[in-house]
Order: C-alpha cells, then structure tokens, then sequence
C-alpha cells in the first residue's frame, strides 16, 4: 500500500521509487557508478548538476531505455523491481519521463497519439468527445493553442513549444512519478513560469505524485519546491540536502563538491 | 623471381588484357553510365600506334621525398624492391572492376607513377606529382598505382597537365590501396587545353580505419569523363570526396562517383560542385551501395549544379541501393539552379556591382572544396585559374 | 517461371474455364488481335491501330533497366490476351481460401465487394448508388464510361484523343496494351464543370474494369476539374499473371485531374503499368500512387507540363513485403513550359526481404524558364533482411530554375521507439504508429473510407513485424 490516510488530511508519504547501488554502463562505458536514492509518493526531489554528471543516464535509466544497461543494483517500484521491464511497461506502472531532447513523430497527430497512449496505459474508458474537452483544458492551462493538436507530434516545434508539450503529456498521463529532464532549458522566463505552474498544479490537484527534477539552474526551483536537492558529479550523488542546497550551487558552483565521496545507501 | 620474369609477367599482362580488350564490347549508349557520353569518343585504335605503347608522359616531383618511395611504374617494375607490392596490386582494380577502357589502358599503358609508403611512415609536407604531355599527340595511356602501408600517411597532389593545341586523347588509370589505419589525403588536379578527351578511371580500396580525402578539381579538357570508386572494404574506413567541376564554353564533363560500404562503421561524405558557364555540359551520377553487412554505416551525399548561362546544362543522377537498414545515416541532395537572388541583392546592397557580386557568389559556392587543397600555392594557383575561367582577371 | 493463367495459382479458386464464352490460345497473333477487335465491333481506325501497336510489340525489345531478371521471366506466349468476360463464370465463395476471407473481415470490406474481389461475383451490387450518380453526372455532360462503351458512343473525343500521350511506340508494354486493350475507364468532363464526388472504379465495375490490359482515357476540358479512384485497398485476386495497364490523362487550360490509385494485386502478378498525363496552360495533374501488391510493379506516372503556370504532383507510396516482392515505382515530371512547378513525393516501406526502387526523371527543357521542382524521396526499412534504392535522374537544360532533390534511406531510430514506449505503447503499436506517421502525407489525401482502409491493411501487414 502506498497510501495511507492518517487521520484527517494527513498523510504519510511511504516509498514509491527507490535505488539500490546502481550501475549502468552505456556500450561498455560506466555512466553510474552505484546510485542510491529513495523517493517517496508526494515527494519533489531535485537533481543537480553539470553536463556529463550522468543526470539524463540516470532519467533514460529509471524509464528503461534500451541503451542502457544495468551491470547491478537495483530499481524498485513500489517495492518491485523493475530493471528488466520495457518502458511501456513501467509507464503503465506510472513513470513518467519528459525528455530533455523530445523527438519529433511526423505524420502522428498530437491527439491521435495521446488518445493511443492514453488508451494504452488507462484502457479505452474515455470517449473521444471527452478525450477532446481534457485535453484542450489542459492545453489551456498550458496556454498552448488547440490547433496543435492536430499537428504532427514535435515537428517544427521550436524549443519552448517542445517542452510545453511534454508538460503537456504528463499532465494527460497523469503518471505517479513525474521524471522531468531539464524541463526548464530552453525556456525563456514566461514559459518558464508556465511551465512550472503546470507542474504544481498537477502536482496539487495529485498531491501523491513524487516529481524528479533534473536540472541545471536554481531558477526552476525558485516555482518548484523540492523537498530534496541532490548533487550529481561523475555518475554519484554526492552531496543531499534541502532546498537551502541549491541555493548553495547557485552561489558556489559544483568545484567544492568534486572528489567527495559517493552517498552510501 | 628475377627481372627478366617480372618483364614477361609484364608483357603477360598486357598481352592478356589486350585480348580481354579486344573481346569487351563498347558500352552502347543506353547503358549504365554511358547516357550523356559518347564511347566512341574514348576509343582508340590500336593498329595507330607504331609499338605496343603510347605516348609517355614527363614526370616531375617535388617536395621532401625522404621516406616516400616515387617513380615512373615501368621503372619499379623492373625494381627487385618493389616487385612483390607491384605483382599483389597492379590490376586488382581493373580486375575486380572489369571495364573496356581500363583494360585498353592495360594493354597499352608506358607513363604514370608508382607511390609507395612503408608501414607507419607519416609524410607531412605535401608531396607534388605532375605528368605533363609535353611533346606527346594523339594518345597516351597512364597508369599510377599508390600503395600506403599501415600507419602510413601522405598528402598527395596530383597534377596533370597537357597544354596541347591538337587533339589528344589521354586514358588514365589509377589504382589506390590503403592498408589499415593510413590515411591519403590526395588532390587531383585535371589541367587539360580544350584540345583533350580524357577517361579516368580510379579505384581505392580501404583496409580498416584508413582513411581517404580525395580533392578532385576538374577545369580543362573538351570531354572528360571521370570514374571514381571507393570500396570500403573493412570496418571503420572512411571516404571524403570533395569535386569541383567548372565549365565553359563547349566542355563536357561526365562524371561518376561509386562508394560502396562493405563493413561495419564505415563512413562516407562526398560533397560535388558543378558551375556552368557558356555551353558547358555536366552530367554527374553519384551511386552509394550499402551492403548488407554494413551495419551502422554513415553515408552522405551532395551535388550542387549551378548555372551561370542560359545555355548551359546539368544532369545528376544520385542513386542509392541500401541493402541494410541499420545505417546511421544515409542520404542525398540535388539542387540545380542559377544564381540567389537574395543573396546577389544583399552583396549589391553592400556597393558591389552585379558582375562582383556573383563572382563572390561562385567562388563561395566553390569554397568548400578548393579550402581542401592540402597545398597553400596550389590553393592559390587553382583559385587564379577558375578567376581566369569566370572572366575576372 | 512461366506465367500460368487457368492453371493452377496459389489461392487454389477453382476456374471452369470450359463454359468460356471465347477464350484466345494461348500466345499473341494478328488473328487473335483482329478477333478482338472484332468481337468488339470496333471502327476501323481502331483493328488498324492495334495491328500496328502488334507490330511494334514484336519489335521493341525488353526494357534493359529496372529487375530485368523478373522482367525475363515473363513468357508472352503462355497468356491468353483475350476472355470474352461477360460470359465469364463465377467461381464459389466456398473456395475463396480462409485467410483471405479473413482479411476482408478485418478491413471491413463489404459483403459484395468481397464477393467481386475475390473473383466470386461478375458484379459489385451497387446499382443504386450507382444510377443516381450516372443521372447526376449526365446532367452536368459528364461522360463516365467503360473505355469499350466508350468508343462506342463517342467515338468522335475517343479518336480525338486516344493514344495521343502514350504513342504505341512509347515502351513494349504500352505496344501490348495498345494491341490487345479490354476495359478501363473513360471519362469526359466539359468546360468549367466540377465533379465533386470522386469518381470510383467501384461504381460501375464490370469484369471487364479489372482486366489485364484496360485503356482509361480522361479529358478535363478548359476549367473542369474531376478526381478519379482506382483500385481498392483489399486485396484484388487475379490469375492473370500480367496486368499491363495505359492510363492517359488530359488537362486542358486550367483543368484539375486528381487520379488516385491503390493497388494490391496478389503477389503473383506483374503489374506494368504506363501512366502519363499531359497538363495545359494553368492546369493542375496529381497522381496520388500507392504499391500494396503485386509480384513486380513498375509503375511512373508521369505528367507533361505543356502549359504556362501548369502544375504536377506525383505522391508515390510503395510497401515492398517479403522477399517475393519488388516495387520499382517513382514518376517522371518533364517542365516543357515557363513558370511550371512539380512536387514529387516519394514514400517507401522495405521489409521482410522486400525491395523497394524509386525511380525518377525529372527534365526541364531549355526555355521552361522560372520551374520550380522539389523531390523528396524517403525510404524506411524495416529489418536487415530488405533493400531500398532510389535511382533519380535529374536533366537540367535551362538555367532559371530551382530544383531540389533530397532523399533519405533509414530505419525506425530505437530513439523514437522509446519516446513512444515510454508514453505506454508497445513496440508493435509503437512501430505501426510511426509507419502510420511515415505514409501520412499519402494517406491525408485518400478519401476517408480509403484512409481507414489503407491504415488497417498497413496494420495487418505489420504484424508479427515485430520479434
């Protein structure tokens, strides 16, 4: 049982990801060097850190891409292990992976191919009418046009767009734990704050859902609160901490965490 | 094996591919690659000549010939050193590559080079061959063949000059062979008089990771049909191939490109520019095989013809057989047009007259390939001479 | 392989071909021409032209490109080149095999036109439909005939017309066609009239519409325009091993000729098919072309730009399937007037051993001057095991032009597969979503019913394409 309902409003957060001292080699090359980092349902973590940490290996990883190879560890969800599913099967366990690089599917529609996934993670409940109202709601929300629904998915999209658009997936998905790669490079300060409003109301709207926050700058966090801030350098967390913690690189850079110890579990 | 033997293997071998020749039938006009050129054109008949041999042509070499073995082919044949390279490679492209005209050139061939660098022998200043006619009509057939050992590397500019003011017909051919992990880095440079008709006819094989740049600049001669393969034989070989075709008043050109990709992570980029001036002619076909066993193959082509006279004339003929979908990657581009109008109009907003302006717009559009001349006078030289052609100076 | 028409085939119908009213040996003679001709009642002009189409096919050779070793196989003298066919017998439902029964069920083919596709009815039973839509049509002096009707009642247009775009002496199979022609279609439409709905094959199927060597004829007068369908996406059983087909179009002064075909012959048939429109001043031709089927195919539907300002467009869809399958298709676009634009657009599908050719010439003659053409030719191959090649030709005599030529041979990126994976779909789905993506620019042309058809056969041909 993930939820359990304490009392009036209150609600204990119990696990709903956790990693056990993973490695992942990409052809033959080890990436990550013996993660450990557990999640709880509601939680928001944030991960930090450059270029080349090993931070999109981590996301690609956890979704189950086929590139990626565990040599050992483990990933659990909702205390099962989950290393050898395929990626739509572990979005049918809810995950979510908003990809830093979205790729562009000519000849799909954006609503054809959320009405497929959608009817492939929930079963054919929705009718198409209803399908239509949710998905320009949400659209709205996101203050993206209703006539990209009949575009092809992420073609021609510029940037900004392309990363509304995966907000935008999440939000229709309605996945558990939301892995957000970078899902604020790019953006300029308006979409921005759109985007990270999307994702707290969802997240309010779910309060159950934990979010994974990859991420480069302090800046997304100013509309996100994470719960905890991790430090990524050459495949390891090595350093955990609250929000005070992205502050803290905001300022200092990563160069006085270089050479620390890996976090143990 | 002694001299005298290597002279009869010799002699053999153009004996044979006399008859081999005498048996092969001109290519009719429909066929494969003979679309836009007249055979006959290229055809010589061999009662015209007085021995079994044609014209010689001089050659010259210049640059820091230490560690670079260089000389006339007929003379390394004759080499006790070089006999064993010659016997494993001489006619192994013509062989594999069976063709009337490369078998003419077999049977009659007396000038061209042999080039040879021993194993992990790295030469960096650029090495300059010329053949020239001086002296020689009518008809000569040559014959280079260039061997880098493993390790080896070079850069090789390859000039070929015949100023004759009566009709020549030249048939040259070029055997290439790179051993793993060598690396040629070599520009050919056709500098014909109107008077010339040429067939050139080169094949390169590529051991694993060697690596190939072919610069290939094409300004004189009245039909020139040129016939360039690359055979990616083992894994990690790769071809660049740069051309330049610039052409005026009645010239032809007719010029083919093969890469084949017969392993593993072997890569290919060719980029061929075609400028039309006057009633020049250009037809280019381009062919790009990717067998089955070349898996993760990156292949890229790209013709572009540009047309700076109304009647001018372009043909291109890309062509792709994929026998593998696991490539990286894999296509081409055409494009065939005349001058950008935007692009004329921002110069002319600049101050530039038209004139200018499109001389700016050509010498761009030849840019990429000439920058890759490895030799900085021979840069210049070449960049003077296609002034010339376009009129500027 | 000789070619076996009434001989035992692969789907086991079982033909009597006894009760054939006339039925011509085997082999092509002049007697054989001119009792067809006759049979047909035909105007001299016409036993005369088909005489010398004969004499012409004796003489052409072979085409010398495309799978000439496919091409070889063909044994002229083992085809019967004429079936009276309205006498011809129906076979028995019972003996239409199971799997294709089958895949009529799946795509939904209705209960009649199952019956005509599989060879079972003489008749598609849609006399209703069809009556309405010939009384509409007649209003507006629309003709829309079969070619033999045709000739018939207006011989006047026919003979105006006829084998003026594809000559005879065009290609060998052309000649054959032209000697031995049974069936196909006939349209007129008059000055500045619209036919809004498009005109089916369907409509007024007779045996004869499906023949072996059927002649279509279609002439848009000054500002009419007509969207003409052919063939179907369910699977068209034929014995005859060869279908060779002259399809001409013209487009006079601002005309419009849509003319869409999808073709999915059994794959025991060379479809060789000669197809070629002329387009006038300021008209408009679009050949929308998909390959499903068929043994060999080698079909370029070809436009002639004749006029200022006319306009071509040539989407070319192909599905090469198995290793008994070679699609060899593309189109040819010849700019013989100023201010002319083409598009082409060519989409290939390779899998399972099949191969898949874009063919393609595309001519500017000198003084077509301010041509726009662009060529796009993408290749998506499934698997290992098949093969892709694209063979343009691009002859440029004019320098104010601008062309563009681009073409691209890949496989499905594991990239995109799991971006679609991660969203919940299976590889399968994930796959056929993005073939569905790859054909879209063809099939948002089709009508609806189309549309849906061609998708649910993509589906069936991609299944078990995955492991």
């Amino acid at each position: 049982m993930i939820l359990e309902i304490l009392g009036e409003g209150i609600i204990k957060m119990t696990e709903l990801l956790k990693i056990e001292n993973l490695y992942v080699k990409i052809d033959e090359k080890e990436i990550l060097h013996g993660l450990n980092l557990q999640i709880n349902s509601g939680e928001v973590h944030a991960v930090m850190g450059r270029n080349g940490s090993g931070k999109s290996t981590f996301s690609n990883t956890l979704m189950g891409h086929p590139a990626y190879k565990i040599s050992s560890g483990q990933i659990s969800f909702d205390k099962k292990a989950i290393n050898d599913l395929k990626p739509n099967d572990r979005a049918k366990l809810g995950l979510f992976l908003g990809f830093q690089y979205p790729l562009s599917i000519p000849g799909v529609t954006v609503a054809n191919f959320l009405r497929q996934a959608n009817k492939a993670l929930k079963g054919d409940s929705v009718s198409p009418r209803d399908f239509r109202k949710l998905l320009y709601e949400k659209m709205d929300d996101l203050e993206i046009e209703h006539a990209f629904a009949t575009r092809y998915v992420n073609d021609g999209f510029s940037g900004g767009e392309k990363k509304r658009m995966e907000i935008l997936q999440m939000a229709m998905l309605e996945p558990r734990l939301a892995i957000l790669d970078e899902p604020d490079s790019g953006l300029d300060i308006d979409s921005l704050k759109l985007v990270a409003e999307s994702i707290n109301k969802y997240k309010q709207k779910n309060p159950l859902v934990a979010i994974l926050l990859v991420t480069h700058y302090q800046r997304i966090l100013d509309y996100i609160k994470p719960d905890k801030v991790h430090v990524f350098i050459d495949g390891n967390i090595v350093e955990s901490g609250g929000p005070e913690l992205a502050l803290e690189l905001e300022k200092k850079g990563y160069d006085w965490l270089t050479g620390k110890e890996a976090i143990k579990a | 094996m002694t001299e005298v033997l290597v002279d009869n293997w010799l002699e053999e071998k153009k004996r044979q591919a006399k008859t081999a020749y005498e048996n092969c039938p001109i290519p009719d006009k429909v066929s494969h690659l003979w679309k836009y050129s007249d055979p006959e054109c290229f055809e010589y008949d061999l009662k015209n000549l007085p021995v079994c041999s044609s014209g010689k042509l001089k050659l010259s070499v210049s640059g820091n010939l230490n560690n670079v073995v260089i000389m006339e082919l007929s003379e390394a044949y004759k080499n006790e050193k070089y006999k064993e390279l010659i016997l494993k490679y001489f006619g192994k492209h013509t062989e594999s590559y069976p063709n009337r005209l490369a078998l003419l050139n077999e049977s009659i061939w007396s000038s061209g080079y042999f080039l040879c660098l021993k194993k992990n022998q790295k030469v960096e200043e650029p090495i300059t061959v010329k053949l020239s006619s001086d002296g020689v009509s009518d008809f000569c057939a040559v014959r280079n063949l260039i061997v880098l050992e493993e390790g080896s590397s070079i850069n090789l500019i390859d000039e070929i000059v015949a100023e004759n003011k009566t009709p020549l017909l030249i048939n040259l051919v070029s055997e290439i062979f790179l051993d793993k992990n060598s690396k040629l880095n070599y520009a050919n440079i056709q500098l014909y008089s109107k008077e010339v008709t040429s067939h050139n006819f080169q094949r390169a094989k590529l051991e694993e990771k060697s690596e190939l740049t072919n610069v290939f600049i094409a300004l004189g001669g009245k039909i020139s049909k040129v016939d360039l393969g690359a055979n990616l034989s083992k894994s990690h070989a790769q071809v660049t191939t740069y051309g330049i075709v610039l052409g005026d008043n009645n010239q032809k050109f007719d010029h083919h490109t093969t890469v084949e990709h017969n392993a593993p992570y072997t890569k290919s980029d060719l980029n061929f520019r075609v400028a039309l001036k006057g009633k020049a002619r250009s037809a280019y076909t381009g062919n790009l095989k990717i067998s089955h066993e070349a898996i993760k193959s990156d292949a890229h082509q790209e013709n572009r013809n540009l047309l700076l006279s109304a009647d001018a004339k372009a043909e291109s003929i890309p062509e792709l057989e994929i026998l593998t979908n696991d490539v990286t990657r894999c296509n081409h581009g055409v494009t065939v047009g005349q001058i950008d109008k935007d692009q004329l109009y921002y110069l002319m907003t600049r101050g530039l007259e038209q004139g200018e302006a499109e001389q700016i717009i050509i010498e761009g559009f030849l840019e990429p390939t000439l920058s890759k001349i490895p030799d900085k006078a021979l840069n210049e030289e070449v960049s003077l001479r296609i002034k010339k052609k376009l009129g500027v100076v | 392989m000789a070619l076996e028409l009434n001989n035992e085939y692969q789907y086991g119908f079982h033909d009597s071909e006894e009760n054939y009213a006339f039925k011509s040996t085997r082999g092509l003679t002049k007697e054989i021409v001119l009792s067809i001709s006759k049979m047909k009642n035909e105007p001299k002009w016409m036993t005369e032209f088909r005489l010398k189409a004969l004499e012409i096919f004796y003489k052409k050779p072979m085409p010398k490109w495309g799978n000439t070793g496919l091409l070889a196989e063909i044994d002229f003298e083992n085809i019967f080149y004429y079936v009276k066919s309205s006498e011809k017998q129906e076979k028995n439902w019972e003996d239409v095999p199971k799997e294709i029964k089958n895949t009529f069920d799946r795509l939904g083919i209705p209960e009649a036109e199952r019956k005509f596709l599989a060879g079972v009815s003489a008749q598609y039973e849609s006399e209703v439909v069809y009556h309405s839509l010939r009384e509409d049509l007649k209003k507006l002096g629309v003709l829309f005939l079969d070619m033999d009707s045709g000739l018939r009642e207006h011989p006047e247009i026919v003979k105006k017309y006829f084998a003026t775009i594809i000559p005879s002496e065009d290609n060998k199979f052309a000649a054959l066609n032209s000697a031995v022609w049974s069936g196909g279609s006939f349209i007129y439409v008059p000055p500045n009239t619209n036919v809004e709905i498009p005109l089916q094959a369907y409509f007024r199927i007779n045996t004869e519409n499906m023949g072996q060597f059927e002649r279509t004829l279609i002439i848009a007068d000054e500002g009419s325009s007509v969207h003409y369908i052919e063939g179907c996406t369910a699977p068209t059983y034929s014995s005859d091993s060869l279908h060779s087909a002259v399809v001409e179009l013209i487009a006079l002064k601002n005309a419009k000729i849509r003319y869409t075909t999808i073709q999915n012959w059994s794959k025991n048939v060379y479809n060789l098919v000669t197809k070629r429109a002329v387009a006038h001043e300021g008209a408009v031709v679009e050949w929308l072309d998909g390959n499903m089927g068929s043994k060999l195919t080698m079909k370029y539907p070809s436009i002639y730009l004749v006029g200022e300002r006319a306009h071509g467009e040539v989407v070319s869809v192909a599905l090469a399937s198995g290793s008994d399958q070679h699609q060899d298709a593309g189109a040819k676009i010849v700019h013989a007037a100023p201010n002319t634009t083409s598009v082409i657009t060519s989409k290939s599908i390779s899998r399972n051993g099949g191969r898949a050719t874009y063919r393609g010439l595309l001519k500017v003659h000198k003084g077509a001057f301010n041509v726009k053409s662009t060529v796009k030719c993408d290749a998506l191959m499934l698997d290992e095991k098949s093969r892709s090649d694209t063979y343009p030709t691009m002859e440029i005599d004019e320098k104010g032009v601008q062309i563009e030529h681009e073409a691209t041979v890949s496989k499905i990126e594991d990239e995109k597969l799991f971006y679609l994976m991660s969203r919940g779909l299976s590889e399968e789905q994930a796959k056929l979503m993005i073939v569905n993506g790859f054909m879209e620019p063809f099939v948002k042309e089709l009508p609806m019913e189309y549309a849906v058809e061609l998708n649910r056969l993509i589906e069936l041909e991609m299944e078990g394409a995955v492991g």
